[in-house]
Parts: C-alpha cells; structure tokens; sequence
C-alpha cells in the first residue's frame, strides 16, 4: 500500500518560497562537457576493447599452441620416417596446420584492431 | 529544433556516440554536479570528480537506461551511489563542514539574496537524508517517487524525510510564515 501523502496541502507558499531559497543558476559548464568527453575518447567502449584484446590473446595463445603441436607432429614424423619415406599425407593434419597459422594471423589482426582508438573518438 | 534527451539517448547509442552523450553531458552537467556539491558539502573539485565518474558510468550503462524514469533522474540516482560508494570508501574520515551544505564553497560571484542565506543556515539543521530530500524535490524539482528511484530509499522514507524537513525548516523559518 502507498504510504499517505504527508504534505499538507495548505501550504503552497512556503513551499514557492522553499522553491525560491533553493533555487541556483545554471552552473557555467566551464569546460566539464570536454572533460567528460576527453575521459571517454581513450576508454570509449572501453569494456568492449578489453573483450576484443583478451579474446585477441586468447587466439593468439591458441594459435601459437596449435603450431607448436603441428610442428611437432610433423618433426616426429621427420623422425620416424627419417629417409623421407613418408606415407601419403594425412590432409586432415595438414589442414589443422593451416588452421592454426589463419587463427594466429587472425589473432594479430584483431589485436592491431583492438589497440585503434574507438570509432567515433 | 532542440533534440530530446530520448533522441540523444538513441543516437548516443548509436553511430555518433560521443558527440550526442556531449550534448546530454552538457544539458545535464549543472544539475548533477550541483547535487553533488550539496553532498560533498561544498566540495567543489570533489564534486567535480564524482560528476565526471557518473557520466562515465553514464556513458558506459546507455544501454541500460529505461525510460520509465527521467534521464536527469536516473542520472542524479548514479550521482548519489557514486557519492555513497565514496563515503564507503572513506568511512573513517569525517565528511568536511561548511557552513552550509552545498553552498560553503560557491564561487564569490554567486551572491545569495536573503531568502537564500536565511534557508541555507536552516538547512544545516536538518540531517542530511532530509536535506537531501528537500533539495532533490524543491530544488531539482523531482518527485517524491523519482526521489525514491534516485536514492534507493523507500517512498515512504522519502515523503517522511521531506514532510520532517519541511516541518523544521517552518520552525526554524517562522519569520517567513507569522501565522504559524
């Protein structure tokens, strides 16, 4: 239930007077809007940039993992087929070596992105 | 034309982002940060610093803003959690005084007439929940409900808070009003 209206209705005038006493002109923006707004240009869309570069690092990290596990798959083969009598190649591992490579190169791509100012600043 | 606050809000939230939320920072900038020095009591630098982090958070929580209340409201409401979230912080010093709430650092050039100067010492008397409610309603000219969106209080709490204030202050300013 709404609690009850405690203003007394009989007293408009010391309220016009309150109005009065309290009123103050307009503060002179003095250069606070440029404030605000040069504390915004560097940071704008400041949590949407942090999302960008973690992700960025973690594609990174995740690329540079794939390659090691790529290189390393293919020095074992280097080692267990040592006069180069390799079987046919599997496509499949070859294709996760692109992968990895597209992801890393994608990873910089989104971390240069994300190091630009914001759009619109 | 004058664009509302709705269609800045929309184009803040849309392609030029800064440069519409400038529009509202500059419409809004007087009311939040003379807020925020009644609550800093005077402090101006302070309440300078707190404004510029409410419309940070402002800026950051667009998307968030309904508009089942005003925008300079729910503004004054993260003006008011910011200074709250400061006093937490700060909770062993002691809030600085002045001679009156809001108005102890005001730059010379802003003289008081009479009425101003008589209201601000009998404001000092009121605790703080009550001045506050008293300046959100008779000077930012919010509702009792938008007072209760703004500050988190109660409406109960709010029109109580107001109802004694308003009480004291026709004690206090009994020169105003002989018949009481």
């Amino acid at each position: 239930m709404e609690p009850a209206d405690l203003t007394p209705p009989d007293e408009p005038e010391f309220e016009d007077r309150l109005r009065a006493g309290l009123a103050r002109p307009a503060l002179a923006d003095g250069g606070f809007t440029a404030r605000v707004l040069r504390s915004l240009s560097p940071r704008a869309g400041v949590s949407h940039y942090r999302a960008w570069l973690r992700l960025s690092w973690a594609g990174a990290g995740t690329g540079f993992l794939l390659v090691v596990w790529a290189c390393s798959a293919w020095l074992g083969r280097e080692m267990a087929y040592p006069q180069g009598a390799w079987p046919v190649p599997d496509p499949l591992e070859n294709a996760w070596l692109y992968l990895a490579f597209a992801a890393a190169l994608v990873s910089c791509l989104i971390a240069w992105r994300a190091t630009d100012p914001a759009p619109g600043d | 034309m004058t664009p509302t606050d709705s269609e800045l809000i929309a184009r803040a939230l849309s392609e030029s982002r800064a440069q519409a939320f400038g529009m509202l920072v500059e419409r809004h900038q007087s009311a939040v940060r003379r807020f925020l020095r009644h609550l800093t009591r005077g402090d101006a630098a302070l309440a300078d610093d707190l404004a510029q982090e409410t419309f940070i958070g402002a800026y950051r929580g667009l998307a968030r803003f309904r508009a089942d209340s005003r925008f300079e409201t729910w503004l004054l409401g993260i003006a008011y959690n910011r200074f709250r979230s400061l006093r937490r912080q700060r909770k062993s010093e002691a809030p600085p005084s002045g001679p009156e709430a809001g108005e102890g650092s005001e730059p010379p050039a802003e003289r008081l007439t009479d009425l101003q100067q008589d209201l601000a010492s009998a404001m000092v008397r009121l605790s703080e929940h009550e001045q506050t409610a008293l300046r959100l309603c008779f000077q930012f000219g919010l509702s009792h409900a938008e007072i209760a969106t703004a500050t988190g209080w109660p409406l109960g709490t709010v029109k109580t808070h107001i109802a004694r204030g308003k009480g004291q202050l026709r004690e206090l300013l009994s020169v105003w009003n002989p018949q009481t």
